[in-house]
């Protein structure tokens, strides 16, 4: 069975590892890039199924640059792009609407928000807890 | 000179009732705001100086006319995506004409002046109508807008990695290497959120005290400069600052405890973005003209000129990755010490080669006599 591929795009190290543990029981294949232009680069060689896009990153390109070239393309508009950003201005949820983005969420989110929404666009059941975990939640609410 | 505009109409209205007594018209002209004062038929008696010069309309163009006239000449005056929608006073029946405040904002076309309207009036005898040039304030609103966001940005980021990891090691099963890293994230990241939190303070203090001369004392700016690299260690980095003191008698009149603050911000960023490559010199020289330089300079990563541009905006960093604790805030507060000394900060940098920054002070016998040069 092919595993499906995460790609996950934020300048910030400590934040790109949260991420990545958070989705690592849904045994995504998981790549990082640190700014928008890398984000461009790995999906010419590497076809994600879902992008974890920062908004706010260093460089020419800002996340959204990054959306709307992807949106703009027949070969990767289907690729499913959540934006993640701490900005929760009316302008930027409007852009990020323009740009084409599939889903948004403002920082700080609850990670396990963030696995629902890429498990139901990747229509693996869900929760997917880990054989380890101490105490798996009752409810989804619990584990919210 | 102009007539009032309106035609036939307006010229009918055009009957001069009076200009009220000397000390109305003193108080009118010395009114900050653009004031324009109307009899009880709505007629234009008298408008100040400083109604003019807002709007470009003289006091002879419009003294006589009637308030539709002055709405109509405001209306075209007025720019197309603000435009002024004329005084409530005029509108018989306006829900807005008891309020005082109508809530009407225009801008001047040519000038781009941004105009307040407010208004009084005693019903049946006079009116009177106030503009207030709010366009500082309308550009101080937007600048505020804007570093909220990015504040907010600098403030979630760090929270979100915050909240995520401590529920992380709550929820699930993680082994000693990862849990330690987590809590190596979540240490640093906290610590970075405090550091974020502590300059904002700071450069608002600061920032609050604009225009008002720190408590300062004299001091020999050498004796300021030594203690601040003496006391100074970078982190994970055995290099140590070289201090030059070639003007020994530089007196200033300043907060020490500032300029120690200021000086080892620059090592910081000095240290930090020279990753252990070459010397970080601190230079303290007689600039000329009764002011004295302290130049910090090091052989690190340096920056383009579009980035050095930018250097001391809040928040703006040079590391592109996040890799270099910083906050983005300390080149700001710098300069706010440095502009609070009545000084300036210039910076030098070439990519690869190294930066330069300098802090240039007035000496204390002649307190700014002159541009820093």
């Amino acid at each position: 069975m092919n595993r499906e591929r995460l790609l996950i795009v934020d300048d910030h190290e400590d934040l790109r590892r949260l991420l990545r543990l958070t989705v690592r029981f849904a045994n995504y294949q998981v790549v990082e890039a640190e700014d928008a232009a890398g984000a461009l680069d790995t999906v010419k060689v590497w076809r994600p199924d879902v992008i974890l896009l920062d908004v706010m990153m260093p460089g020419e390109l800002s996340g959204l640059d990054a959306c709307r070239t992807l949106k703009a393309d027949p070969g990767t508009a289907g690729i499913f792009v959540i934006l993640v950003t701490a900005r929760d201005d009316f302008e930027t949820i409007i852009a990020a609407r323009e740009a084409g983005a599939d889903a948004y969420m403002v920082k700080p989110f609850k990670p396990a928000r963030l696995v629902e929404l890429i498990a139901r666009r990747m229509r693996v059941s869900y929760p997917i807890l880990p054989d380890r975990q101490r105490r798996p939640p009752a409810t989804m609410e619990e584990w919210r | 000179m102009r007539k009032a505009e309106g035609g036939a109409g307006a010229a009918a209205e055009k009957r001069p009732s009076g200009r009220g007594s000397r000390d109305d018209a003193m108080i009118v002209d010395h009114c900050p705001l653009g004031v324009v004062l109307l009899d009880a038929a709505r007629r234009v008696i008298r408008v100040n100086h400083r109604f003019a010069e807002l709007t470009g309309i003289a006091a002879g163009d419009i003294e006589g006319a009637g308030l539709e006239a002055l709405n109509r000449r405001l209306a075209s005056l007025s720019a197309a995506e603000a435009p002024y929608t004329g005084c409530p006073l005029s509108r018989a029946g306006c829900s807005r004409a008891s309020s005082g405040d109508c809530g009407c904002e225009f801008v001047i076309g040519e000038t781009r002046r941004r105009l307040r309207l407010t208004f009084g009036e005693i019903p049946g005898t006079a009116g009177v109508l106030f503009f207030e040039d709010i366009s500082r304030a309308a550009a101080l609103d937007r600048l505020k807008s804007e570093f909220l966001v990015t504040a907010a940005h600098e403030l979630r980021t760090p929270m979100t990695t915050i909240h995520g990891v401590a529920e992380m090691l709550l929820t699930a099963d993680i082994d000693e290497a990862e849990g330690n890293q987590l809590l190596r994230a979540l240490y640093r990241q906290s610590r970075h959120l405090t550091g974020v939190l502590d300059d904002l303070l700071d450069l608002a203090r600061l920032e609050s005290r604009r225009g008002t001369p720190l408590p300062g004392r004299r001091l020999n700016l050498g004796e300021t400069v030594l203690r601040a690299c003496a006391g100074f260690a970078a982190e994970r980095d055995a290099r140590r600052p070289a201090a030059r003191v070639e003007s020994s008698g530089a007196v200033i009149s300043g907060d020490d405890e500032r300029l120690v603050k200021a000086i080892r911000q620059l090592l910081s960023n000095a240290f930090q973005y020279s990753f252990g490559r070459g010397e970080v010199t601190v230079t303290l020289a007689d600039a000329g003209g009764g002011w004295y330089e302290v130049a910090v300079a090091d052989q690190g990563i340096g920056m383009n000129e579009a980035e050095r541009e930018l250097a001391c905006e809040r928040f703006w960093r040079a590391d592109k990755n996040g890799a270099i604790p910083g906050t983005g805030l300390g080149l700001s507060l710098v300069r706010e010490i440095a502009a609070l000394h009545g000084g300036r900060l210039t910076i030098d940098s070439e990519p690869g080669l190294g930066t330069t920054v300098r802090m240039r002070l007035p000496a204390a016998s002649a307190p700014g006599t002159g541009a820093a040069p």
